[in-house]
């Protein structure tokens, strides 16, 4: 026996906390809610990225497997989530190239929006699709993901001023092309 | 100018993903959860083994071997009662009867005489 009881004790208490810590939550638990949260706004994201729905669908699948395969998950879950499903999302992008989906309903389905609106929301998507990249992938993320300039510049690893000058110019190019057009 | 515009945004309907995606989101989360529940198993296999050899290693540590003492020289003391002079005398071994001698072991500091 060993003299020191208390030592021992110790011991045997270190090992069962960090046991239970371990146990508390699991990665593929951890994942399995986040995507349950966040789905809609990943899915977004990514039809966003990939221009096709099948091609959007793929890469946060394959995202998610990617990141069941990792032992630990960062804290901060969001960005990191989102950057792996942007990494799929353009590696699909640049391998099946562009189709031209949008990650917005064409019709109402309801019949209760009046057609002059679907009109012009039918523009305004065809409009956004033609921003630039970055400026739409800002509007993207800030409007419909409610993501923060600062998260944005961390996920993108840029500046946070660029971002903010993305989506200022994104929607200023927006405007001014809808005014155009209106005209 | 730009509120109004990020509202009209706002309004746009989303597609929204396939049941076909939350099926197979399902089967990969389903997969890696059986695979993670194994793997406490194997954490305290681990965790016995080092147990074990942490324990043992403090009862080595805590109960030092008995070192055995150093060896002691044994001296033995030779004494023959009789006259050996005739011992060196060049006769033949047989003819006389061996010599008597006393052997005693003495202690290994032993007092001084």
């Amino acid at each position: 026996m060993h003299k020191n009881p208390a030592f021992v004790r110790g011991w045997t208490d270190a090992l069962v906390q960090s046991h239970s810590d371990g146990m508390s939550a699991t990665v593929p638990e951890t994942l399995r809610s986040f995507y349950v949260e966040n789905r809609q706004q990943l899915y977004t994201y990514a039809v966003a990225l990939t221009d096709q729905r099948e091609a959007a669908e793929d890469a946060m699948h394959q995202a998610f497997q990617r990141l069941l395969h990792r032992g630990s998950l960062p804290e901060d879950l969001r960005p990191y989530v989102f950057r792996c499903v942007r990494n799929a999302a353009l590696d699909f992008r640049r391998r099946a190239g562009v189709r031209g989906d949008s990650p917005f309903e064409e019709t109402d389905g309801t019949g209760a929006v009046p057609p002059t609106d679907l009109i012009e929301s039918r523009e305004l998507v065809a409009r956004l699709r033609e921003l630039p990249s970055d400026e739409r992938e800002t509007i993207m993320l800030k409007i419909y993901d409610q993501f923060t300039f600062r998260e944005i510049a961390a996920l993108r690893g840029v500046p946070l001023p660029t971002v903010a000058s993305w989506y200022r110019r994104g929607l200023e190019r927006l405007r001014e092309t809808l005014n155009r057009e209106n005209r | 100018m730009n509120d109004e515009l990020e509202q009209r945004l706002r309004a746009l309907r989303l597609t929204r993903p396939s049941a076909e995606l939350d099926r197979r989101m399902d089967d990969i989360f389903r997969q890696a959860s059986v695979s993670d529940a194994s793997m406490p198993r194997h954490w305290w296999w681990l965790a016995a083994l080092a147990a074990g050899a942490v324990a043992a290693s403090l009862v080595l540590i805590m109960n030092p071997t008995v070192v055995p003492a150093p060896p002691e020289p044994v001296v033995y003391h030779i004494e023959a009662p009789d006259v050996m002079r005739e011992w060196l005398a060049p006769t033949s071994i047989e003819s006389r009867p061996p010599p008597v001698v006393i052997v005693s072991v003495l202690p290994s500091n032993p007092a001084p005489l």
